[in-house]
């Protein structure tokens, strides 16, 4: 910009000052001098043109790289890491409620039932629009193992309904079976797919706010204004004529790319922050949570219904609760932190309230089952009232899935508004640049076509 | 306090007059029984010893002040460790959320005897290899679980006399053509880890492949999947697993004999005593035979006979 404003607001010299401090500009200087004006005129017109094309082409690229950053975070990364939250949470949720419709005996709860169809449906429709996502990406392998996992185990959970719904023990087996492979296979695999995901959302919303990059755009700025500027000075001092039509557009140009360049980038930039520190960083590590709360709500039902007697169900209930917190470096508490300032906020604190209160509960469960009143603990899990395990659960994976909910629409509002301030950007820097090409050319043909 | 040697045989002949009021009389059924089980081949042999003799009971069953059964009475209930899988034997019957079964019924007269109340029993869901240990840590008070016993178990543990009598065989698929575990060499053969069967599928001489799980039914679940190729164990257990699946046959003789008794802790031998006049009382009053008939089936045999310690 200083170029065009030095070159409007320069007061007109009377007379031309020939040695304008020689040392400090000797390369150009010298060069300049040891030619006639004329090809001088001729080599300047080239240089110029051909640096403002290449400058076009290192804005484009640039631009491009920031645009398919951000279009990568909002179309396939953003995604790609919902379906693989989703596809998890689902599977956790199914393995969940069969295991709690399985312990509430005799016919099973309508609305559980219910429930884990819902949850099979939405793990089987993620995993389709995920497989899609990930084309040839390391997820690829491990949502083939859900693909192919998946009717597996649900296909052992009918097992285990039809077995149950004869009265045979044989249900209890085909349930641990199935429960054994969804705790195995299926929700690694889908640990993996999400933990994948999050790491390409990084890397995406990282090319799309990276700072070196824009540092360099803006250097190159920096360097083209410079050099119109002493072109122009040149001129004026060369020919005593006070604007050159040509180089004010091409001036002008520059200081509008430069000026839509840095606000894109400056705002953009701030959209994405946003959405990740807002956005995506609470929901994943919200994600984490709930996904251990339905880890530890499974060993609770299957605690209950697990005939064999041994109790690896709830030691793993106890190592779940440990990692789940809330306390200092666990998962709840790692997510009311991160969650803090965005609108999940609120939720975020009531889930781990939530959870304190269901440890409670769940010890009122094991001291029932411990001492032998194994009917009124499943009625606790199973069944809705105050200070049931049941209930007090609900209330947990209710806030969790709340404040993803409100978080993930922060994600998306920041990281789509982040991604629309690059619309028309690239075309509107190579625009420029033709434009500020031609000013050169034009402006300097013209005094070209004074020597003839 | 032994008594005199003189005094030995009137008080043997005494006490022999006050049970045989309640007992099944029958010596030489005891001695046929004796050394069937003295034929039983691997650990048994090692500790070489009777082992279906069991504690005499010391007339009906009485919870006497200060014997373990006043103590379960103080608590209020018998804990029991019992399987919940194991069907017509020990199961957590899906219907209606009860455990079941034929050791269940021996656990629920013994409830009766201590306290007037059969359901006065808290039952605790064990493994198999968890009854050994659950019983001398006192975790439960007795163990009826489809348990074998032998001269190793009884290094650990006390048992009752014999409730049942079992014995190993082979459960394929109806369309396998195995006939016994000489046909199942190299093939996998599935078992409860902790149980006698799975050593006895290690000993075969034609060297099948043991695979061990938790409970019976994941055996089943392995065989439907096609996992394995057999399962063996005792016969009353395959009679359950078969009735869970028509499309799997027993087949092939018996090949061990598997007595069942109750798991007492060494330390309360008052209780072995106890639970032995209690097993005594079903065999004579019906009630052991309509468990049978109810939960095996008929023909009803006769129960096995009490076989006590000299």
């Amino acid at each position: 910009m200083g170029a065009a404003v030095t070159a409007v607001g320069d007061p007109p010299r009377p007379a031309p000052d020939t040695r304008p401090a020689p040392g400090t500009r000797p390369a150009l200087g010298q060069f300049l001098r040891a030619r006639t004006t004329p090809a001088k005129l001729r080599l300047l017109m080239v240089g110029l043109v051909v640096l403002c094309l290449i400058w076009g082409g290192l804005a484009a690229w640039v631009v491009s790289q920031r645009a398919s950053g951000a279009n990568n975070v909002v179309g396939t990364s953003e995604p790609l890491s919902l379906d693989g939250q989703q596809i998890y949470r689902a599977l956790s949720d199914a393995d969940a409620t069969a295991a709690s419709a399985f312990l509430s005996g005799g016919l099973e709860p309508l609305a559980a039932r219910h429930r884990y169809q819902a949850d099979i449906a939405q793990a089987a429709a993620h995993l389709e629009s995920a497989t899609a996502a990930a084309g040839h990406s390391p997820a690829a392998r491990d949502l083939a193992k859900l693909s192919a996992g998946l009717p597996v185990y649900t296909g052992e959970v009918e097992t285990a309904r039809a077995n149950n719904r004869l009265g045979l023990p044989l249900g209890a087996a085909y349930l641990r079976e199935a429960s054994a492979l969804m705790r195995g296979t299926l929700l690694p695999a889908a640990r993996d797919v999400s933990a994948q995901a999050d790491a390409q959302l990084t890397a995406a919303s990282g090319q799309a706010t990276g700072l070196p990059l824009a540092l360099l755009l803006l250097v190159a700025a920096g360097l083209l204004g410079y050099v119109l500027y002493r072109v122009q000075r040149w001129l004026f001092q060369r020919t005593h004529r006070r604007l050159n039509p040509g180089l004010v557009v091409a001036s002008v140009a520059a200081v509008v790319s430069l000026l839509w360049l840095a606000i894109a980038f400056f705002v953009a930039r701030g959209e994405l922050l946003e959405a990740r520190d807002h956005g995506s960083t609470p929901v994943a590590a919200l994600a984490r949570a709930d996904i251990a709360a339905l880890q530890a709500r499974a060993d609770e039902s299957l605690t209950l219904i697990d005939a064999g007697g041994d109790d690896a169900f709830e030691a793993d209930f106890k190592t779940v609760e440990h990692r789940l917190g809330p306390g200092p470096a666990t998962l709840l508490t790692d997510a009311v932190t991160a969650a803090r300032g965005s609108p999940g906020a609120g939720s975020a604190s009531a889930a781990a309230t939530a959870a304190t209160a269901w440890y409670a509960a769940h010890r009122t469960v094991r001291a029932l089952d411990d001492n032998g009143k194994h009917t009124q603990a499943v009625r606790l899990v199973t069944t809705s009232g105050p200070g049931h395990s049941g209930t007090v659960f609900t209330r947990l994976d209710g806030s969790l899935t709340t404040a993803i909910a409100a978080d993930q629409v922060v994600f998306r509002t920041h990281a789509v508004a982040g991604r629309d301030v690059f619309t028309g950007l690239e075309v509107g820097v190579i625009v420029l640049a033709l434009i500020m090409a031609a000013g050169c050319f034009r402006g300097l043909s013209t005094r070209l076509a004074e020597y003839r | 306090m032994k008594p005199p040697a003189w005094l030995r045989l009137p008080v043997l002949l005494l006490m022999t007059a006050a049970v045989s009021a309640w007992a099944v009389p029958g010596s030489a059924a005891v001695t046929a029984r004796s050394a069937l089980h003295s034929a039983r081949p691997a650990a048994a042999a090692a500790t070489s010893c009777d082992p279906t003799a069991s504690l005499r009971p010391a007339g009906p069953p009485q919870v006497t002040p200060g014997s373990f059964m006043a103590k379960i009475r103080a608590r209020g209930y018998l804990i029991a460790g019992v399987s919940q899988s194991t069907y017509h034997f020990g199961f957590l019957n899906p219907l209606d959320g009860n455990t079941e079964g034929f050791d269940i019924d021996m656990v629920h007269a013994i409830a009766k005897a201590i306290f007037g109340n059969p359901n006065k029993v808290q039952f605790k869901a064990i493994s198999d290899d968890q009854r050994i240990p659950d019983v001398r840590s006192g975790a439960v008070d007795i163990v009826a679980h489809t348990m074998t016993i032998n001269c190793e178990r009884l290094q650990q543990v006390d048992f009752s006399t014999v409730y049942f009598e079992a014995g190993q065989r082979v459960l394929v698929l109806k369309n396998s053509p195995a006939k016994s575990l000489a046909d199942l060499g190299g093939k996998r053969v599935c078992a409860t880890a902790g149980s006698t069967s799975i050593a006895n599928i290690k000993a075969a001489a034609s060297h099948p492949i043991p695979v061990a799980v938790t409970n019976f039914t994941d055996c089943l679940v392995l065989l439907q999947q096609g996992d394995v190729a057999a399962i063996s164990t005792d016969d009353s257990i395959l009679d359950g697993l078969k009735a869970q699946d028509p499309w799997t046959k027993i087949v092939g003789p018996v090949f061990t004999s598997e007595p069942y008794g109750l798991a007492i802790s060494q330390q309360h031998s008052d209780f072995v005593r106890f639970v032995n006049a209690v097993l005594q009382q079903l065999r004579t009053n019906g009630r052991w035979a309509a468990s049978y008939a109810h939960w095996v089936g008929t023909p009803v045999p006769a129960p096995p006979p009490a076989h006590y310690k000299a």
